[in-house]
């Protein structure tokens, strides 16, 4: 009977310890401990990015007190040398959404533009187009102006300011397709004034120069036999 | 029975490994804190939501973050650091922006976007100080203001007010509000009003302004071509000049 108490007793024993030994395993396991530890983990980071912005912000809130009080000082020290870090860093405090603003506005006077031309509007696409040539010089969209204005001009007959136009282009983009297309109109245009050697001399130069471009160079070589 | 639990012990001591959690995480956190738990405790108090909105209240007033929003509570009021704020219940405290002060009289929608600060009157008469500059500008009910950075000239540019999009602003301010639904409703129509109201009142002004360049304009053009005719005038009275002098006549 004894015997049987301290079987039933060890067995019980056993198994606890055993149920026992499971569950804490698997509560405290090192997988466990690493689900815990990438929760640490995650929750650092966010810390990490709150400060950051923190920081971010209290620059951007010195550079606005800065530029704050910068024109002030530099209307009492604008010129000369000395005054340059000061300039320097005027030009630093200002933010680049200007510039931004400046660009988008740009686009929107190219697109006007862009699209009074294609409904043959050549007098707004003009209008349109000459503001964004002069004011947004820098714009990657220029090249295709110059060119829309040079059509345009065409188009209304003022064969004189599309030739200038045509030379702006060859000035400042000599190696652009666009330049090749142009010099064709200006070869158009000549052959029209009744000038066919400068002309032929005009296809000639987009023949040799434009040799990439095959649809141009065909062109060039059609109108001078045409001539 | 004595000897039996020496043995538990025994084996316990050699099988378990009893680990403590170094901090109590909470995953699903809604609030992050800088310094850590500080709210409520310590002031300035960086807070940023991870929700999709949060509540807080300080000095007495109910604010609600939108979704990675930003605020630092401090003694004087609150900086919006970054998202949107919404303040409601007729609430009076000052905001700071990195624009602009705010001088919250009523329930105001703040939105940080990138380069400026969006100031919205939902309620009372709210007022707004650029930086740089000293006067507090009013905003009535309807109305918003785009404060941006500050310019060449040492003040923070300043967009003409608009009319509030109705429809932009009801949307974040249902997706913050804790307003029941019916009172909500409410407010959002009162709301309607002012901003048509605004909508009208600023199109008659933007009228008059047009209608006041426009006349300029014309003055401008009448002023030039005056001119041309005088100097036409001038050039015709020196050529015939020219010409008499020289015996071309």
């Amino acid at each position: 009977m004894k015997n049987i108490v301290f079987f039933s007793f060890t067995l019980l024993l056993t198994a606890s310890i055993f149920v026992f030994y499971v569950v804490v395993n698997n509560e405290l396991s090192g997988v466990d401990l690493l689900v815990i530890e990438n929760k640490l983990l995650k929750h650092e980071l966010k810390k990490s990015t709150l400060k950051q912005e923190l920081i971010k912000f209290h620059f951007e809130t010195y550079r606005q007190d800065v530029a704050e009080i910068l024109p002030e000082v530099l209307l009492k020290k604008s010129k000369g040398e000395r005054s340059f870090p000061l300039r320097s860093l005027a030009s630093v405090t200002q933010r680049h959404s200007n510039d931004r603003v400046f660009s988008r506005l740009g686009k929107k006077l190219f697109i006007r533009g862009q699209r009074a031309f294609r409904l043959g509007g050549y007098k707004e696409s003009v209008k349109a187009l000459e503001v964004f040539v002069s004011d947004y010089s820098y714009s990657r969209h220029v090249i295709e102006a110059y060119s829309l204005l040079t059509e345009s001009y065409y188009q209304l007959g003022d064969l004189e300011k599309s030739v200038k136009f045509i030379e702006a282009m060859v000035d400042q983009f000599p190696n652009h397709e666009l330049t090749g297309f142009a010099l064709v109109r200006m070869g158009t245009i000549l052959s029209q004034q009744d000038r066919r050697d400068e002309a032929g001399q005009v296809y000639m130069t987009v023949m040799e120069a434009y040799k990439s471009t095959p649809s141009l160079r065909n062109q060039a070589r059609l109108l001078l036999s045409g001539l | 029975m004595k000897r039996a639990l020496e043995v538990f012990v025994f084996l316990a001591v050699y099988v378990l490994d009893v680990r403590v959690k170094a901090e109590t995480v909470d995953p699903n956190e809604a609030l992050i804190f800088w310094p850590s738990h500080c709210y409520n405790k310590t002031l300035p108090c960086t807070v940023k939501n991870l929700t999709k909105k949060s509540k807080l209240v300080h000095l007495g007033v109910e604010m609600s973050l939108s979704l990675n929003a930003t605020v630092t509570l401090a003694t004087q009021g609150v900086t919006l650091v970054s998202g949107i704020l919404l303040i409601e219940n007729n609430s009076n405290i000052n905001v700071k922006t990195l624009y602009s002060d705010i001088k919250v009289n009523g329930a105001v929608l703040l939105k940080v976007t990138g380069q400026s600060i969006e100031i919205t009157s939902l309620e009372g008469i709210s007022e707004a100080r650029r930086r740089g500059d000293e006067v507090f500008y009013s905003i009535p009910p309807g109305y918003t203001y785009i404060i941006g950075a500050v310019n060449s000239k040492g003040v923070a540019d300043f967009e003409f007010p608009q009319s509030a999009s109705f429809v932009s602003v009801v949307n974040n301010w249902s997706s913050l509000s804790y307003m029941t639904k019916p009172k909500f409703t409410l407010k959002a129509q009162e709301f309607r009003v002012s901003s048509i109201n605004a909508g009208l009142f600023l199109s008659k002004t933007y009228k008059t302004i047009i209608e006041r360049r426009i006349a300029s304009h014309r003055k401008m053009l009448k002023r030039r071509q005056l001119n041309k005719v005088v100097k036409q005038k001038e050039i015709e009275g020196l050529r015939a000049l020219f010409r008499k002098k020289n015996y071309l006549e």
